[in-house]
Order: C-alpha cells, then structure tokens, then sequence
C-alpha cells in the first residue's frame, strides 16, 4: 500500500483528499505545518508529497529548499497543491524540485488525484 | 418804167429817212412791202423780216379784228387814223401806237401807207399822273407837296392826301399855302426839314425815317419818303409803320424762335387737321428727313397708338383739339411717337387763331423727355429714400441747429410713443430724461462744431420707459444751411448680452479659477495664458512664474519631454489638433523636487475660423487615487486568494457527495449537490478573473522577457478544456491550418492562451446550437499579426457595444443565458494592449460577433 503524506494546513481540505486517496485504496499520513511535514518526510518515509505552500511555521517554499539538502531526503516526488496561481510561484518551486504543481481550485478530486497517481511507481 | 422806178424809189428814200415809222403793206394780201429804219427800230424787226410779215402778224388776236376793219376802211386819200393799237415786238412786247393810215398806189399796186407812232410812254404817264392823283389821294400814306419860292429856304404846302387830311384832321384850306415849319413844327427838330431841303436841291430822292422807342420796344415808327418832282415841287410822304414794326418786330422774335426753338411749332387746319406747316425743330424731334416729309405725314403717325391713360391717340387728339377750339388754348401732355417707333414724352400746346378767315390751330410741342426723366429719378429718388429711411432699423432723423426736425421715419413716432405732430413741434431733447439731457445737448452741440459725434444713452418713450440707445450723429449741409443727420439703433440686446457675457465670464473664471483640477490654457507656441489655483498648487508654481513662459518650465512632465513624444499628449494635441489624454499616467516634478503622478487631457482651441490658437489642459494629482488603487489590488489579490482555499473545499467535499463518498444519494440529492459543485466553480472563475485585473491594473511593473510562442498548442489545449461544451452544443469549430505553424512574440504562454480561451469560450457561449465557429489570423506586414474569433450566435446589441471592453460588462440579451463574470474581454484587451496591440470587433445582433486583436511579430 503506498503511503502520501499530506501538508496542509487547512484540515477540511486535508479531509477532503484524504477520504479521495482512501478510497482510492492509498495510505495517507498527514502533517499541519511545515515542521511537522519535515518530520514525517524523515520518519514515515512516504510514496510522494502533496505539499501546500501558503504553511504555518516553515512554508512550502523554505520546505522544498531545505530538504534539497537533506542527506536522508531519498528524491520522494514531491506534487504541490497551492492556492497560489503565480507562474513565478510554479517556476520557482519547479526549480526546488517539485515535480507538480496544481492550483487547488483548477481542479476536481479526481483530477487531483490522477495527476497524482502518475508519479507513483 | 425806169422813171417811174425812180421816183417810186425816191418816195421810199424820203420814207426811210422820215423820222416817223412807216410801214407799207399790199392791201389786198396785207403783206408789208416796205419798213423803214424806224420801224425796225420801234418794233425789233429786220426790214428783212417785215418783207415776210403781214398786218396780222404785227398785232396781238385781240385787237386784230378792229385793225384789219380799220385797214379795209380806208379810202383814196383819205386818212385813218387807229388810235391805242397794241403793237406786238419782236420780243413779244407791246407797245400802244396811233397809227395814221392812208392808200395809195405804189408800183402798181394798192398799198397802205401806215405811219406808226409810239404812244406807250405818253400813255404810261397820262396813265400814272391819273394813278398818281388816285394814288396820292387813296394812299394810306401821309403825302404832302411842298414848292419853294426862295430857293429852298421854306417849303409851302401845296397839296394834301385824303389820308393826310384824316390823319391829321385838318382841313385842306387851312394847310394849303402855309409854310412846313408852321404847320409841322417838328420837322426841323427831327431834321426832316433839311432832308426835304436836300432832296430839292439834289433832285434825289430819300428815306428819312423817324423812329422812337420805348422800354427797348418800337413806340413809334414814321417812314418818311421825300421826292422831287419833275416840276420842282416836292412830295414827302409818309408812312406810320409803328404797328407794322412792332409786329415785324414780334415776327422777328417769333420767326426766331420759329427756327431756333428746341420746341417744335405746326399747324393744323380744319376739317382733317392735318399739318399745314412745321419749323425746323419738328424734323429733329420726330427725325424726319425734311419738312416734305412732314407735311405728308398723317398726324396719327406721329403719334402712339395709345396714350398712356389708355385712351385711342385718335380720340385723345379729337378731344383736346375740341377743347382748344372751344376754349382758344389747350394745355396737355401727350405722348407722340418719332418716325423710328420711339415713342417720348411732350406737352402740347394748342392755339387757336384766325388765317384768311379759318380758324386753325398753332400747335407748340416740347420734348420732355429729359424733364420727364428727371422727374421721375427725383420722385424715384423720394420713393427710395422714404422707404430707405422707414425701413432703417433704428430711429432716423435730420434736425437743424434750432432743434427742429425736418425729416424722420415712422421708427421715431413707433418707438418713442409721440405723434408725428408732437414731433414736428418738439426738440430733440423731448426724448431723454434726466442728465441723459444734458450729455444728448453737447453731443448735438458737438455735431454742429465738429460734424460728428456719437453717443450711448437712454432713449426715453413718452411713457417714461428708457431704451438704451445708441446715436450717431453727422453734420450735413442742405442748401447753405446745417443739419444734423442722425441714427439712433437699440443696444438694449447687446448690453443684456453683454452683462450676461461679463458675468457667465465671471463665472466661468470663478468656476475654473476654483475646480479641484489643475487648469491652464497655453498658446500655439506653447506659452501659458492662464494658470488655475489647482495648477498652481500640484505644480509649486506660482501664477506669476508661469503666465507667459513655456508650459514646461512651470508644469514639469516626463511625459512631455522630447525624448518621449509618443506617450505626450499636449504636444500631440496641438500637432493633431485632437483632443487627447494622457495614456497611462505621467509623472510631473513640482518646484520642490517632488514627483506627482497626473492624468490630463488636452483639448485644442480654436478661433472662429476654425484656426488653432492653442490648447486648454485640464490635468489632476493622481497620487492618492493610485495609493487607493494599491490598496484595492492588493486586496483583491489577498482576498482571491484567500478565498480560493474554502471555495475548493466547498467543491470538494460536495464533489465527494456525488461520488457517493458519503453513501448513495437519492437524484434529487445529487442535483441539490451537483448545483453547489457547478456554484463554487463559478466562484472560483470569479477569484480568478479578480486576480487578473488587480494584476493587470497593478501592471507593468514586472518586465519579463518575450519569448516565441507556437499557437498550435495553445489551441489544441483550449479545444480540450472546452470539448465538452462543443459536444454539448454540436458546435462547428473551424479552425484555420497555417494558424498552428504561426509562432508571436509574447510574455507568457499562459496569458497568450487566456487572450485565446475568453475569446472563444465567449464564441461557444454565445453560439446557438449546431452554430458554426471559425478562428484565424491575418498578417498585416511584417510587423503584425491579427487575429480573430467569429461566431454566428446572439451578437452585441448596437447600444451596448461601447461597453462590451467595460469591467463586469454582461450584455443585457446574455445576462440571464449564460453564467460568465464580466471581466473576461477586460482581461483580454488588458493582455492584448499590454503586449502592444489592439482589439476590436464587429458584431451586429443575432447576426453573431467577430473579435479582432493584433500582436506584434517583432520587438
């Protein structure tokens, strides 16, 4: 069962695509801030990322940043699910290592998640 | 024989030499035989010449009967004598001859011998003494017969005419035997007595007249003929012609005027009143060729065939010559006819006197043509300055130095209330009041001294109502005597006019001296003529610094500057003669230093010939407005954003009800949730469609590099997204191949395919079922490329086209169809015209719509 951690702060959000991933037969960890998501990217060591940007105590940016550097970081694709409709925004995490970028509101659970399902081996 | 021949030849010789003429004719042919040299000489005839003459020859018919008889009487020896018998000459004269006639016998013949004596002269002067006595005495001529017994040193009257005698009423005995000097005193004093005295003793005769005048005109006139009679006496006779001269005299005047008048003179007897003569002037003025001509001129000829009355020229003329027989003269004007068809103007005067017993009449013509004319121009000339002057638009008038009106027109009595009487009466002063008296009275004054004056005051009506007037007064001379002409015109319009001139000036200057825009007016060589308060404050300058100088040393624009004529709207404004706005907003540096942002608009002025005379440019300190604007984007922006995170759960969640998520819903419940879904999703689009104007009006501030976009992709993308709604509604897309192998230069893919996607998303909404969709381009030089989106759907309404680039602009015949924001096209002339190009359309109601935009190729 492949395991995707989710950052977000915003715990309806959270529930909503946890209960898509779960019936979708995912397992799904979850993390409310960025410190917290850094932890469990250590500790549950998960399948992919849906990180969000806009974080309490490290935000997605500073995230992606950090954990370039990470030695334990094992290149677990990272997808980010933003509110933030900025091409500079999607250039910029792209070049931090995101392998997605999806404007939440752009799309339906079911595009989120097959858009998902492609970068899960 | 020869005996007899001579002696018969002797009694010829002897004939021949008698002084007395002889004549022998044969008495029984009475054919002459012989004529002497006397004969000859009495009658004119050659002896020649009698030899073949006979005694009928020599007497004219009338008396050859008597002649011939006396001829045949004669008797041997016996003499006849014919007494007074006409003898005929040669040249056809005849003379009176007693002819004493006898028979003989000559060469064997019967002969008559006729001697021949003249007795024409004794019988002229038997004749003449016997006229001369009849003369003397019937004469109607004084003659008186003086002789003188003392060789001339007084003369006695010896005979008196009847005439004389009547005359002078005298007596025959009481004259006869007196001296001259006694009986006519005067003779000496007038020197006839020394011409009777002349006249004795040179036996010639002479004139003496006696003339006297009185008041240049022949009083008395006395023709004195003296003569000397062959018997010594002399007759002096004489002839009162006072009468005669002075109506020779008249004559003479008359006959003058006869030839020389210009007038023509004719007359014309009864009963066909034809001309019987005519002067001189009559073939002038009727240009005739001579007077022959007019005198077979019939009258009517002469003549029109109407009178200007109407009346027959015939008629007319039967009428006055009537009247003139009936009442001795006729005076009229008739209008006559030259022999060329001209017909011209004349009066005619007809009068009538008495010619050997007929009464005829003498006719004076006058051409009046030129009176005529004259007559008319001056009562033309009247006609046209009366109706000159009543219909001036103001009050006219002439009055002399006194004040007293001799010509006005009916404005005067119309406007002023007085009757034309009132005014004759009345001075000019009657129509002011007040000390508008005194300043009229010294303009009048002024006129009369220095010809001219002009003067605004108020005309006061009789009822006390004043008119501003205007008056102009003019010196002018008729007949070696002043007037004042004058005009006066009502200025109580123009001074109304002028009050509301001066005070909506006032206004207006108060209005823009006060407005919270900055206001100033330059000149065409971009010098400031006025300088609002509001200017004054945005700029730091004063007035006084600007008025006169180069707008751009008070009103300092980075916009305006050289290097950037482009973005300048005054100066474009002045070139273009367009009204024009600044484009974005421009920057302007006060006296301190500090920069302002500031929108204006410049709009050319323009004098009444339609010539530029400079711009006005109304402009204001946008600084504020852009800080509130700031704030509103980047609120907007937060907000959109902030707002996004909800509307997805929202979306979500009730994605995952209708997924059954949550168990099976009932269909009623799935459409209940399927209306949230479809509500937040709009929601969503609107966030979005926000963020992109707050982006957009932000704008421009983030420059990022172009790059080489392919439009295929963009193309075959949006088909995607839109697949279903085509399904939907079996739209016809059609698409233009080469389109997709055409790259443009733009900032980013992503906007370039919402340029794309609003544009033909619109076209899908818009379009009626099965509807038909063409997307194309066409290139416009090297530089541009343009690009358009055609429906065949419900149009834009021609009253809301102007709006359709408007922000949150719905057209009112989609409002309610379609969902949409209505800040779709917003956005796309945003992009379009942030990249450098233009859009537009056409579009035309349930027809469908055609949008255009263009994009440049190259930088």
């Amino acid at each position: 069962m492949k395991k995707i951690l989710i950052i977000e702060d915003d715990l309806t959000l959270q529930e909503a695509i946890k209960i898509a991933l779960i019936s979708e037969g995912f397992e799904v960890i979850q993390a409310m801030d960025g410190e917290e998501g850094i932890n469990k990217i250590k500790s549950e060591k998960p399948d992919l990322i849906l990180l969000d940007l806009m974080l309490p105590k490290k935000d997605g940016y500073r995230l992606l940043y950090d954990l370039q550097k990470k030695s334990w970081f094992e290149n677990t694709p990272i997808v980010v699910l933003t509110a933030i409709d900025s091409e500079a925004s999607l250039t910029e995490t792209k070049s931090y290592g995101a392998v997605d970028y999806i404007v939440k509101s752009d799309f339906s659970i079911k595009e989120v998640i097959n858009k998902i399902k492609k970068f899960i081996k | 024989m020869k005996k007899e021949v001579t002696k018969e030849k002797i009694i010829l010789e002897l004939l021949n030499k008698s002084g007395d003429a002889v004549l022998i004719a044969d008495k029984e042919t009475r054919e002459f035989i012989f004529a002497n040299s006397r004969i000859s000489k009495m009658t004119g005839y050659t002896k020649k010449e009698f030899e073949k003459m006979k005694v009928d020859d020599l007497h004219p018919k009338e008396d050859l009967k008597k002649i011939i008889s006396d001829f045949k009487l004669q008797a041997s020896n016996k003499k006849v004598l014919t007494k007074n018998a006409k003898v005929l000459k040669k040249n056809k004269e005849i003379i009176l001859c007693d002819i004493t006639t006898t028979t003989t016998k000559l060469f064997g013949k019967s002969v008559a011998i006729g001697i021949f004596r003249d007795v024409t002269e004794e019988k002229n002067i038997e004749e003449s003494n016997k006229k001369f006595k009849e003369l003397f005495n019937n004469m109607p001529s004084v003659a008186t017969i003086y002789e003188t017994k003392d060789k001339g040193k007084s003369f006695i009257l010896k005979d008196i005419n009847r005439y004389g005698l009547k005359k002078e009423k005298l007596h025959k005995k009481e004259l006869v035997g007196k001296k001259i000097s006694k009986i006519f005193p005067e003779t000496k004093k007038l020197s006839l007595f020394s011409t009777i005295k002349e006249v004795w003793k040179t036996g010639r005769g002479k004139q003496h007249p006696i003339i006297s005048y009185k008041n240049n005109k022949i009083d008395r006139w006395r023709e004195n003929y003296v003569y000397k009679l062959p018997t010594g006496e002399v007759v002096v006779l004489y002839k009162d012609l006072t009468k005669e001269k002075q109506s020779e005299e008249d004559l003479k005047e008359y006959k003058l005027l006869y030839d020389t008048s210009s007038d023509a003179f004719m007359t014309l007897e009864p009963p066909s009143w034809k001309f019987t003569s005519g002067n001189p002037s009559i073939i002038k003025m009727f240009r005739l060729k001579n007077e022959k001509e007019f005198l077979s001129s019939e009258p009517w000829k002469l003549s029109p065939k109407y009178q200007p009355d109407g009346q027959l020229s015939s008629e007319k003329a039967a009428k006055m010559i009537k009247k003139a027989m009936r009442n001795g003269s006729n005076f009229f004007e008739w209008t006559h006819k030259r022999i060329n068809g001209e017909d011209f103007p004349t009066t005619v005067l007809l009068t009538k006197f008495n010619s050997k017993g007929k009464n005829i009449l003498q006719a004076t013509v006058r051409d009046i043509t030129n009176k005529k004319d004259t007559e008319t121009k001056l009562k033309d000339e009247k006609e046209i300055s009366n109706s000159v002057i009543n219909s001036l638009p103001g009050i006219f008038f002439i009055f002399d130095k006194t004040g007293k009106f001799l010509r006005w027109n009916k404005n005067l009595s119309k406007i002023s209330q007085y009757s034309d009487k009132e005014i004759s009466k009345s001075k000019p002063t009657m129509f002011f009041t007040g000390k508008d008296i005194l300043t009229i009275a010294t303009k009048i004054a002024d006129v009369f001294k220095t010809g001219k004056a002009m003067v605004e005051v108020n005309f006061t009506r009789k009822d006390g109502v004043k008119i501003p007037y205007y008056f102009i007064g003019n010196l002018i001379e008729i007949k070696n005597k002043n007037y004042l002409i004058g005009t006066g015109l009502d200025i109580s319009k123009r001074i109304d006019a002028e009050k509301e001139v001066v005070s909506s000036e006032k206004k207006l200057k108060t209005v823009l001296e006060n407005i919270g825009e900055g206001v100033f007016v330059i000149d065409k060589n971009y010098k400031i003529t006025m300088f609002n308060k509001q200017a004054s404050l945005i700029s730091g300058f004063t007035k006084e610094e600007a008025y006169g100088k180069d707008y751009l040393k008070s009103i300092k624009l980075n916009c305006e500057t050289l290097s950037k004529n482009e973005e300048s709207f005054i100066r474009k404004s002045i070139a273009e003669e367009e009204i024009q706005k600044t484009m974005n907003q421009c920057g302007l540096i006060t006296k301190n230093k500090d920069r302002v942002a500031i929108k204006g608009i410049s709009t050319p002025l323009k004098d009444d010939e339609n010539n530029l005379t400079g711009s006005v440019i109304v402009f204001r300190d946008i600084t504020e407005e852009k800080k509130i604007e700031k704030m509103k984007n980047e609120f907007i922006s937060i907000a959109s954003h902030q707002l996004r995170t909800p509307l997805s759960g929202i979306k979500w969640f009730s994605e995952l009800l209708i997924d059954g998520e949550a168990g099976k819903l009932n269909d009623t419940q799935k459409k209940f949730v399927n209306k949230i879904y479809d509500e937040s999703k709009n929601l969503i689009l609107l966030t979005k469609d926000l963020l992109d104007v707050s982006n957009i009006e932000i704008g421009g501030k983030i420059k990022i590099q172009k790059e080489k976009i392919k439009i295929v992709n963009i193309i075959e993308e949006i088909l995607k997204e839109i697949d279903f709604i085509i399904k939907q509604k079996e739209l016809v897309i059609k698409i233009d191949g080469s389109l997709y192998k055409k790259t443009v230069l733009f900032t980013n893919k992503e906007k370039l395919k919402q340029i794309f996607h609003n544009l033909i998303d619109n076209a899908t909404k818009f379009s009626e079922q099965k509807g038909k969709i063409e997307v194309g381009y066409k290139t416009k030089g090297k530089k541009e490329i343009v690009f358009f989106v055609k429906d065949f759907g419900v149009g834009i309404p021609k009253n809301q086209q102007e709006k359709v680039f408007g922000k949150f602009f719905r057209a009112k015949n989609i409002a309610t169809k379609s969902s949409g924001t209505g800040l779709g096209l917003y956005i796309v002339k945003s992009l379009v015209e942030y990249q450098g190009g233009k859009i537009w359309f056409k579009s035309k109601e349930n027809k469908g719509s055609t949008f255009y935009f263009s994009l440049p190729l190259k930088v």
